[in-house]
């Protein structure tokens, strides 16, 4: 067996790793500015299979229908970070935020909320 | 004879042994070979004797009975292996959630690490390779597992790095062990990894690199030309897996901008860039057939017949299914099939001719 092989595998999965988690680290560094408390209103739990046992929280957002926009098609980028802040979130811009701002997915860039 | 350089060569001269028998045997019953009792014990003692050699080499089957069981083998250890995972995934499902964080990433990481611990062990103790390509492949379905549910865990923004990680994975498993299915699972990543790289980087998002095919058509065509670049002479067989995969992207993208001239970077009309990419997508077809006729590489001259005939169905379908009556149009294709038939008939011919001195 090729010992180069192998090593360069281990290396790619603990890299790998460790540059996912320094990205996590650096994203949950900072202090909340907001906390919510969350009761048994919001979070409904689901009926879940029996062999389940993960847990999950979404956010859920509503957005303007169809027939509500003049383009005829539905778009949650009216749901950008500029939004956000007319609502009073106080979003701190990082460089992959303000890309993620273009991307219809923006509100995954809601890294730094933390609830 | 040259030595073969892996099991599917050596595989090979084992049926040619067996042929050349069979052969030989038909030519000594017909009375046109009279080989003297000593001459054939020579020939039956040095073929045997290959034979054994390959065998104890590369584990070949020698036997039609043996190939059997090696078939079979093959089948319970894809289906081993897949209920492996299945009971793998299962048994995290039901526990996940009552794991610590800690220990859900510790679990992750440790996970691929440990298969590759365990591939390394079980090729130094088997010649076939079943057992390391299945946990090879559990090594791989893991870390593709270990970076999926830590973007989920933390909530990461998605990115196309993790096709490059996941694509060199792949690439250093496959090259130590010569496991093709690794290598078109790598190739197949870094080829995505690439199209989403320049997707980023001309300011769109990564993920709409699905909408840009021309970028899919740059990086198709670079792994077409790496086993032109770097000759794999000891894996003749990762030449193909390159050429393959590199084509399947080629032929898939030129499809969607034959279709999609809105997802063109072109600086033209939507007529002129459907007919450049219909165009392109037919001289593709045709050179893959030609370059595969002529260098001998059967693979690449089917996916480029294959694909001939779906753009060509494409075309015609386009064309006339709305005007001509249905019966006339598949008329047509049948005139068409039966000429197409006489051109290959026409080169098969022509190949034959060549062979025959």
């Amino acid at each position: 067996m090729n010992r180069t092989g192998l090593i360069l595998a281990i290396t790619v999965v603990l890299a790998s790793n460790i540059f996912v988690l320094i990205g996590v680290s650096g994203n949950r560094s900072g202090v909340p500015f907001e906390t919510i408390e969350l009761t048994e209103r919001e979070l409904t739990l689901q009926s879940q299979p029996k062999d389940d046992s993960g847990i999950s929280l979404y956010l859920n957002w509503k957005q303007p229908t169809t027939e509500q926009l003049p383009s005829g098609r539905a778009r949650d980028a009216h749901f950008d970070s500029v939004k956000l802040q007319e609502l009073g979130v106080q979003l701190q811009l990082s460089g992959r935020l303000r890309i993620a701002r273009k991307i219809p997915s923006a509100p995954r860039g809601l890294r730094s909320l933390r609830v | 004879m040259s030595e073969p350089t892996g099991k599917r060569e050596a595989q090979r001269k084992v049926e040619r042994i067996r042929a050349f028998r069979e052969q030989l045997g038909e030519l000594v019953r017909e009375g046109v070979l009279d080989l003297s009792p000593d001459q054939s014990a020579k020939l039956d003692v040095h073929l045997n004797k290959t034979l054994s050699e390959l065998a104890e080499r590369f584990d070949v089957d020698v036997s039609d009975s043996q190939k059997q069981i090696s078939l079979g083998m093959l089948i319970l250890s894809t289906l081993g292996g897949l209920a492996f995972c299945a009971g793998v995934f299962l048994f995290f499902y039901r526990y996940w959630g009552l794991i610590s964080t800690p220990a859900q990433v510790g679990i992750l990481i440790l996970t691929p690490i440990l298969a590759l611990i365990a591939m390394n062990f079980a090729s130094r103790r088997e010649k076939t390779l079943y057992y390391t390509l299945l946990i090879g492949l559990v090594a791989f379905a893991s870390f593709i597992m270990n970076m999926t549910v830590l973007g989920s865990i933390f909530n990461i923004t998605p990115s196309q790095n993790a096709f490059l990680a996941w694509g060199v994975f792949a690439l250093a498993l496959a090259y130590p062990y010569r496991f093709r299915l690794l290598l078109a699972a790598g190739v197949i990543c870094l080829v995505i990894y690439a199209a989403a790289a320049l997707t980023a980087w001309s300011g769109a998002s990564w993920v709409a690199c699905a909408e840009r095919p021309e970028f899919f058509l740059l990086m198709a065509l670079a792994a077409v030309l790496v086993p032109v670049i770097v000759r794999h002479r000891k894996l003749s067989d990762f030449a193909g897996v390159y050429r393959l995969v590199g084509l399947l992207f080629l032929f898939a993208a030129l499809f969607m901008l034959m279709h999609g001239s809105q997802m063109s970077m072109l600086p033209f009309g939507r007529k002129t860039i459907q007919s450049i990419y219909q165009i392109m997508a037919f001289v593709a077809a045709g050179a893959a057939i030609w370059l595969g006729i002529r260098h001998r590489l059967p693979d690449t001259v089917n996916l480029g017949s294959a694909f001939f005939a779906v753009f060509l169905f494409d075309r015609l379908v386009y064309w006339w299914w709305d005007w001509m009556p249905r019966y006339l149009f598949f008329f047509i294709l049948g005139l068409i099939a039966v000429g197409l038939l006489a051109v290959f008939r026409k080169i098969r011919t022509r190949m034959a001719g060549v062979r025959t001195p």
